[in-house]
């Protein structure tokens, strides 16, 4: 039987990881999609600055990381019983 | 291999007789860049643009031209040739040709051609101006259509004009006011989708009817001046249009047959006069005198035998050779690097050369870009796939180009490690084995936490540990680079406190006594002083962006996690699937495949970019500039001619 205090501690810390990424990824995938659109147009004038403009448009996705890499440790930190009030 | 080739300048003096044997046995083999000399400085004429160069320029642009009108009636390719024709190297068909004569005689082969197929041109938009003619009568015609009335009783007249236009349902009303006021006479109204009429009015009363009607919304129509009513009109222009089509059929079709015929000839043709073009266009980077011409040329240092032969043989030892010396930002810059690493050469060039004395880091990106690759992607049943994948391109598309065969290549090497990964991990397209894989992972990251330990947390610690040796190769390389060019302000501000602050922190990490705990912190202070000497206080900034450019490598990690979760959602999927009646089976089988297939292309360009952009904004941001220029030889590239017997 889980005891209904720890269980909802569960369910906040899921949530809790739930917006971090969620949030990072949503806000990264608008501003990936305005970089993406504008290396568009640089492809199309010169082709050579391909490899660059692609770089660029995977820069935004480093916002979208740091959401994963604040998931995975609030979600691994409880599993191992670190508390975070501590 | 770590340093791009290297080069010797030398200034040439060649006979005016010898110039076009040594310009046109130079531009036969990539051994040399050309680069202008300064004609005001050594006291030289300027080679001017001759009449063969302009008569050069003319007939290029004219076969040019020929080729674009004949290409528009290429026969469309079905999708199975389009998709052979990408994948498969096909041996261009080659013209043999003997000089320069032998262009120009090649050129008045075609030149009853070219006129051909301007006429071909001529004919067609001709054509093509009729049946545009034909079709704005029509859709004249078809809007009165419903009026039946000879268009013959809509003009002619001495005193009377006919105006004959349409207007909108709801604007109707305020027209045949204005017609009534105007004292025009209303002749007829139709209503269909809009309404139409036709009106008659004093000749010198009709231009300011008119203006007064297309205020309130009428469009004038003017009818063709025929004979006949509308609909008997329409047919008689649909015959004629069906004429014109079939005519112009028949001509597209001789222009595929021309250009099935000659496209060859033309091609051959053009690739001779643009070389023999960019023969002319050399000169006019050399300097000359009343007998003799000077260039300078960069060599790499490997070919200058072959070049000083060439130019032994072709002027029979009647040149002059001087090695000139150069600055760094003035040599053009090639790479060469052993089989394995040639590849990696593609994103160096993509994202810069690097600078004639600086390290070449193709070798380190050969090492750790097929790792991260196979981080990113981390499933052997996926590296599997694309082992064979790049195999099958390696065979087909790898002939294409070198661009082709180095994306080939490095996808094989990415493969391996993908497997390797995947093995490693425990991931065979996602849990599609169930736990018998787990068996043999050595970290299976999605694994339970075991004696307080959680692979998740080990997992990234080690993408971490990863992430600082690349970061720190990178750090080292600028700082030994800064020093080399006795940039000693850059070593100590903007490379060494990288260095320091890692230092710091694990010594205050380890915390094993007082001393440590004092050393980590003067570290700190000494960071933060070189930085803030370096860039103001803004540069303590630099040591956040350090810290978010390790972390950046962390997305290897998500990216592998992200391969084998998608895999894991298909494959449950899957088994759900099974459970429907009959074709349960089947369905599951086809969802498996499409939907592997998917994850599979998905993840070889997640797992390409990333890598690449690690390499590009965190790893080079420390030590590569990429402003080197390539070199780019003095060089005829032939696909469709072949020089014989010069």
């Amino acid at each position: 039987m889980i005891d209904s205090a720890l269980a909802t501690g569960l369910g906040l810390t899921i949530i809790g990881a739930g917006i971090a990424i969620g949030i990072a990824a949503g806000l990264s995938a608008i501003a990936q999609g305005t970089a993406a659109a504008a290396a568009i147009g640089g492809v199309s004038e010169k082709d050579y600055s391909f490899g660059k403009l692609l770089t660029l448009v995977a820069l935004p996705e480093t916002q979208a990381i740091y959401g994963f890499v604040i998931a995975i440790v609030i979600i691994f930190l409880v599993a191992l019983g670190v508390p975070f009030a501590q | 291999m770590f340093k791009p080739v290297r080069f010797k300048k030398f200034g040439v003096i060649v006979h005016l007789k010898d110039l076009e044997k040594v310009v046109s046995n130079l531009h036969a083999v990539p051994l040399a860049e050309i680069r202008e000399v300064n004609v005001h400085e050594r006291e030289l004429e300027q080679f001017e643009p001759n009449a063969e160069a302009r008569t050069l320029a003319y007939n290029i642009t004219k076969l040019r031209r020929s080729l674009a009108i004949l290409s528009q009636f290429r026969r469309k390719k079905d999708i199975i040739e389009q998709i052979k024709e990408f994948l498969f190297y096909r041996e261009k068909p080659i013209i043999r040709i003997r000089g320069s004569r032998e262009v120009k005689k090649l050129v008045s082969r075609l030149e009853p051609l070219c006129k051909e197929v301007e006429e071909l041109d001529r004919k067609i938009k001709a054509i093509n101006e009729q049946i545009k003619a034909i079709a704005e009568e029509r859709q004249v015609l078809e809007s009165i259509s419903m009026l039946d009335v000879n268009l013959e009783l809509l003009y002619g007249f001495e005193r009377i004009e006919v105006i004959v236009g349409r207007a909108p349902r709801e604007l109707a009303g305020s027209i045949e006011a204005e017609l009534k006021a105007s004292k025009a006479a209303l002749l007829s109204r139709v209503e269909d989708e809009q309404v139409i009429f036709i009106a008659s009015i004093e000749k010198q009363k009709a231009d300011e009817l008119t203006r007064r009607l297309r205020k309130l919304g009428f469009e004038r129509i003017v009818p063709p001046s025929k004979k006949g009513k509308a609909l008997e009109l329409i047919s008689e222009l649909e015959g004629m249009e069906r004429k014109f089509e079939a005519e112009l059929l028949k001509l597209r079709n001789k222009g595929a047959k021309m250009l099935e015929k000659n496209e060859k000839l033309l091609l051959a043709a053009l690739e001779a006069l643009e070389i023999e073009k960019a023969r002319q266009d050399a000169l006019l980077a050399f300097g000359r005198t009343e007998n003799v011409a000077n260039f300078d040329a960069f060599v790499p240092v490997k070919y200058e035998k072959e070049f000083r032969e060439i130019l032994e043989k072709t002027t029979k030892g009647c040149f002059y050779i001087e090695e000139l010396p150069f600055k760094e930002e003035e040599a053009p810059i090639a790479l060469e690097n052993p089989g394995f690493v040639k590849p990696y050469e593609l994103i160096v060039k993509m994202y810069g050369m690097p600078s004639y004395n600086s390290f070449d880091p193709t070798p380190l990106i050969a090492i750790a870009f097929p790792i991260f690759f196979g981080l990113a992607f981390s499933d052997a049943g996926y590296g599997i796939m694309l082992l064979i994948f790049s195999i099958f391109m390696l065979k087909t598309l790898a002939k294409k180009s070198q661009a082709y065969e180095a994306l080939s290549k490095i996808l094989l090497h990415g493969s391996i490690t993908t497997i390797i990964f995947g093995f490693m991990f425990g991931s065979f397209f996602g849990d599609l084995l169930g736990e018998n894989i787990k068996k043999l992972a050595l970290l299976d990251p999605l694994g339970s936490v075991q004696n307080g330990n959680s692979p998740m947390i080990i997992f990234m610690a080690g993408i971490l540990a990863l992430a600082l040796v690349h970061l720190n190769i990178g750090i080292m390389l600028g700082f030994i680079e800064a020093l080399k060019r006795r940039r000693y302000k850059l070593a100590l501000t903007e490379k060494m406190p990288f260095l320091l602050v890692q230092a710091g922190a694990l010594m205050l990490a380890l915390n094993f006594s007082q001393v440590f705990y004092a050393v980590g912190l003067t570290l700190f202070a000494l960071t933060a002083i070189l930085l803030i000497a370096g860039s103001g206080p803004l540069g303590l900034m630099k040591i956040t962006g350090f810290l978010g450019n390790t972390l950046s490598y962390l997305r290897l990690m998500a990216l592998g996690l992200a391969t084998f979760a998608i895999a894991m959602a298909i494959n449950i999927l899957a088994r759900m699937l099974l459970a429907l009646p009959y074709i349960g089976v089947v369905i599951m089988v086809l969802f498996l495949i499409f939907a592997h297939l998917a994850n599979f292309i998905f993840n070889i360009i997640s797992s390409f970019i990333h890598p690449l952009r690690l390499h590009c904004v965190e790893f080079f941001s420390y030590f590569f500039e990429g402003k080197g220029k390539e070199f780019k030889p003095f060089y005829a590239k032939r696909k469709y001619t072949l020089e014989v017997n010069r």
